[in-house]
């Protein structure tokens, strides 16, 4: 079935070799699995001081090919992002920008997150909030934090952007059902829906189907695992069609 | 084909939802067998837990004789573990042991129940987990299980989880031939199939889900591996079948 | 031509051995000027250490008359700092301002200082670092630096050691064409100065060194990185000739 992957990534990853991080391997995953447009962003601009050198390199690596999409990433605790972000939005066509508050350190409430907040309002651009990369079991050298739900759920309360939770688990999920109503300005993607047998279907009973997105976090984990539990779930193949790519062109006016 | 080598049943309603969902999943996907324990009594379990655990694994069996296989479930502290293993494979349906966080998979505890198995020519899977935050105690990772295997060249190992993180636990094991591996649960990361095939070939992999708690990961997983058909057949099924006997019988 | 921006006295012993070295190392290195401050007293220096470190500067500079020059150094919470500023710099041998940590360059006692310092047409150098660990009290950074600049478009600054950790401190003054940067001190990474060529460009760095506490680092960054030769040498000097209108 068609698909656009909001949440891939390519570049670097430092803890581990991933094996298909290059452009052109999320290109053959794209045409493996039908993926006729994915929104990208860069492993370096993650851990880079200065995310914006990150992004010319993966503007660099992708530049020209129309299937990809640019999803700025910024550090809100770095001053000049500012001038950053007025440069991507108009050199490099960025559709969102991702935040990593957990890597970088910072709440919701940080009022430099907020001052971003504000200015994606005036550009109406989606933000996308990472929850983590990783299972925190995992994580080799240092340990990252996590996010409160209850300060995305203010968050979505104040802002009229569009915000995208990336990598929730089945239950964060859950918990957060009432604002994921399509009525609510609010997203999630699927690369964080590995508990439970079927957990879209049951997400389903108190999700709108118009709130979830395919995002596979491709390459870090299986872009399988974030198609199967959509493709391969006991629903309307209308619904299918929305979570697959119809939300994601909404949302991200592709 | 595909066996399913991990899965569980945590209560005595076995109408549950989650095993309903379960055996609906089997049917959905594909999976002709699915390998079942019973985690009774939380983390040490005591003995009636696991005489109900059994007893309870036991019931399921019947209910689905056609897909559902048991693992005998066992506190290797209790001094009756031994007798509880004889009793329960008995059903030709158990088709192997679980061990899961009441001891270490290397203590000594464990050698009689090792011993049996060997005796007996059934696998013992062992719950592994090598985790940066929230390992429990007693909580056995790859460097025991590769222990208990050297102690005991002769019995067969299935170890779970991939080690949990399988860059901790494959490595751990990859020179001891009578361990097996399986994926399932949450080592999830799309590399932890072809790190593992890497290291150790697609002939001591086994797929596993962890049902109910996660299933289609495990899946994508294997589909999604840098691996010939051959190869995901062998992960999918034909290991499983060379490493329990008692599943062609 | 190499004009050092930024060294120091740490008390008032200036014939000592440390100060001889320093002096030795800018005519080994062929350093032509020297801009030194005197940082006598610690964190939040009193009146008198404010005194010795002017009077110690001052002494220096009679000493190497060819090489020296001096930065008034005061404590903004002073109130006589406006007064001390105007009586140092009737010394043709200062040339410009010095603030350290006894303030954060934004604060309010700051102002008067700026003031000072537009109508006498003198630069202000500002130290900036961004720490993960170990920032003082009143330590300012790049962020406190863009403030005051703004504030007072007029006036001239000099953010120390590229604000500390540069991938913090220069895009935090880019749009801030009042604000200079020297790579004093520490921020010895390889990439440092290029990451700040590509920001700022080459008209808004100063080569500095932080003397006696290190030197030759610097010199490597300046010579290491790849600006073209007419690009070092607005670092090395050209920068500093018209940026310290006394130092003419």
């Amino acid at each position: 079935m068609k698909k656009i992957d909001i949440n891939t990534f390519t570049g670097h990853w430092p803890f581990r070799k991933v094996y298909h991080q290059s452009p052109d391997s999320i290109r053959a995953y794209m045409e493996r699995d039908e993926v006729e447009q994915s929104l990208i962003s860069s492993f370096d601009s993650i851990f880079y001081n200065d995310a914006f050198e990150g992004d010319e390199d993966l503007h660099a690596a992708i530049a020209g090919d129309r299937r990809f999409r640019m999803v700025m990433t910024v550090n809100p605790k770095v001053p000049g992002w500012q001038k950053d972000l007025e440069y991507e939005c108009e050199h490099y066509n960025i559709c969102a920008v991702k935040v990593y508050p957990t890597y970088h350190n910072y709440l919701l409430k940080d009022p430099d997150f907020l001052e971003l907040v504000s200015v994606l309002e005036k550009k109406k651009l989606p933000l996308m909030i990472a929850l983590r990369l990783e299972d925190p079991r995992f994580v080799y050298l240092w340990s990252v934090g996590t996010i409160d739900l209850n300060t995305i759920r203010v968050l979505v309360g104040e802002t009229t952007i569009p915000i995208i939770m990336l990598h929730g688990l089945t239950a964060e999920v859950q918990a957060l059902a009432p604002i994921l109503d399509g009525k609510h300005n609010f997203y999630v993607d699927t690369c964080g829906l590995r508990y439970g047998v079927f957990p879209v279907e049951t997400l389903r009973k108190t999700v709108s189907a118009d709130s979830i997105l395919y995002g596979s976090s491709y390459p870090l984990l299986c872009a399988k695992a974030a198609s199967y539990v959509i493709e391969r779930a006991d629903i309307p193949e209308e619904e299918k069609e929305k979570m697959l790519y119809q939300n994601a062109e909404r949302v991200f006016n592709l | 084909m595909m066996i399913d080598a991990h899965a569980h049943i945590w209560g005595p309603d076995l109408d549950s939802k989650a095993n309903r969902d379960m055996i609906e999943a089997c049917r959905r996907y594909g999976i002709d067998k699915i390998l079942i324990s019973a985690l009774f009594g939380g983390y040490g379990p005591d003995e009636e837990n696991i005489e109900l655990a059994n007893t309870y694994l036991a019931k399921f069996i019947d209910q689905y004789p056609d897909l559902v296989r048991g693992m005998v479930y066992l506190n290797p502290h209790h001094k009756n573990s031994v007798d509880v293993m004889k009793k329960y494979l008995e059903n030709p349906k158990m088709v192997g042991i679980k061990l899961w966080i009441a001891a270490y998979a290397d203590e000594p505890c464990v050698n009689p129940i090792m011993e049996e198995a060997i005796q007996q020519d059934v696998p013992v899977l062992f719950h592994t987990w090598h985790k940066r935050v929230g390992q429990l105690e007693h909580e056995p990772d790859a460097t025991h299980v590769a222990v208990i295997a050297k102690r005991y060249p002769e019995a067969k190992i299935q170890m779970a989880h991939l080690g949990g993180n399988y860059y901790h636990g494959i490595k751990a094991i990859r020179d001891c031939p009578n361990v097996w591996v399986d994926i399932s649960g949450t080592p999830d990361e799309r590399d932890a199939v072809d790190y593992t095939l890497k290291q150790l070939g697609s002939e001591r992999i086994l797929f596993g889900t962890d049902m109910p708690g996660v299933l289609l990961n495990c899946v994508a997983q294997i589909d999604e591996a840098d691996a010939t058909e051959e190869e995901k057949k062998n992960m999918f099924y034909q290991n499983a079948l060379r490493l329990f006997r008692r599943l062609s019988e | 031509m190499i004009i050092d921006v930024h060294a120091h006295i740490w008390d008032s012993n200036i014939e000592s051995d440390k100060y001889r070295e320093m002096i030795a190392g800018c005519r080994r290195y062929h350093i032509d000027r020297l801009l030194v401050s005197g940082l006598i007293g610690g964190y939040g220096p009193d009146h008198e250490d404010i005194i010795a470190s002017n009077e110690g500067v001052l002494g220096l500079c009679r000493l190497y008359p060819d090489l020296v020059r001096g930065m008034v150094y005061v404590n903004p919470n002073h109130p006589d700092s406006v007064e001390i500023i105007r009586k140092y710099l009737s010394y043709p041998e200062f040339v410009g301002i010095k603030l350290w940590v006894a303030a954060l360059c934004d604060d309010p006692c700051v102002n008067p200082i700026v003031e000072e310092a537009i109508r006498q047409d003198v630069p202000i150098l500002l130290h900036t670092w961004f720490k993960k660990v170990g920032q003082l009290d009143h330590e300012s950074t790049a962020v406190h630096a863009a403030n005051i600049a703004k504030r007072y478009p007029e006036a001239k600054f000099l953010m120390a050691h590229l604000g500390g950790n540069y991938y913090h401190g220069i895009k935090a003054i880019r749009d801030c064409p009042n604000v200079w940067v020297d790579n004093s001190g520490t921020p010895i990474e390889c990439d440092a100065m290029d990451y700040t060529l590509k920001n700022v460009g080459s008209e808004r760095i100063l080569y500095g060194t932080d003397l006696p506490g290190g030197m030759l680092n610097c010199l490597a960054q300046v010579d290491e990185c790849s600006a073209s030769q007419e690009e070092k040498e607005n670092i090395y000097y050209k920068n500093a000739l018209r940026l310290f209108r006394r130092l003419k």
